[in-house]
């Protein structure tokens, strides 16, 4: 059974939250924190759409068909 | 949410989409089911909200299934489940926009303003509070998740 991810910590470790005083910046809601996403950066922006996109979960690695594919349509 | 998809099929309803705020899972908190903000599927296949979420999809088609993320991220290892953290966040939420005991110029977070005594006796009634507010809790929960 492969971990569920955690992007609070991906996002942390590749630079992406908001940080202020070498912490990430957190948020108070209602029972928890939350730390924001640098949506200033592009590199956090790609990431994020990256996760929406697949829903969270790792692609799957491409099929030999869509490599070959993309290697073509460049 | 399938039987209510069946229920418009069966009206004649054009349907173009669901929209599914809960794919990523609920935490139980005093104030209710709160989404995990943490933006990844919940497809556990024993635990998971939507354990059959591909096949789940197909069923549907071809209606669309729509989600939800926004801009922040919460560590799932807190769990943010502890009730009297969760009533202590809500009433300095509250002071703050002074929706209650509203006071210019003074902060009334209960932490802050209050001797350890006065707290730990703030505390216990929150949770005598939380214990005997459960049942109204989870009905409040069944109105929608944030």
């Amino acid at each position: 059974m492969r971990a569920r991810r955690n992007l609070f910590q991906e996002a942390l470790e590749a630079g992406h939250l908001v940080i202020e005083h070498g912490k990430p910046y957190l948020v108070g809601s209602v029972g928890f924190e939350a730390a924001l996403l640098d949506l200033t950066s592009a590199r956090a922006r790609e990431w994020v759409k990256a996760v929406r996109e697949h829903r969270g979960r790792i692609p799957a690695p491409p099929t030999a068909g869509e490599v070959g594919l993309a290697v073509f349509g460049t | 949410m399938l039987q209510v998809v069946e229920m418009v099929r069966a009206a004649g309803v054009p349907l173009a989409a669901v929209w599914l705020q809960d794919w990523v899972g609920k935490r139980r908190t005093t104030a209710g089911d709160r989404l995990w903000w943490n933006w990844v599927l919940d497809d556990h296949p024993e635990a998971g909200s939507y354990a059959s979420w591909d096949a789940m999809r197909a069923a549907l088609a071809p209606v669309r299934v729509l989600t939800y993320i926004n801009n922040f991220l919460s560590d799932p290892r807190s769990s943010g489940t502890d009730p009297t953290v969760a009533m202590l966040h809500l009433l300095a939420d509250t002071t703050e926009t002074s929706q209650v005991g509203r006071s210019p110029g003074r902060r009334l977070h209960p932490c802050e303003d209050a001797d350890a005594d006065r707290v730990a006796a703030f505390a216990t009634c929150v949770r005598v509070e939380c214990a005997r507010d459960a049942t109204s809790s989870r009905k409040r929960s069944r109105r929608g998740t944030w």
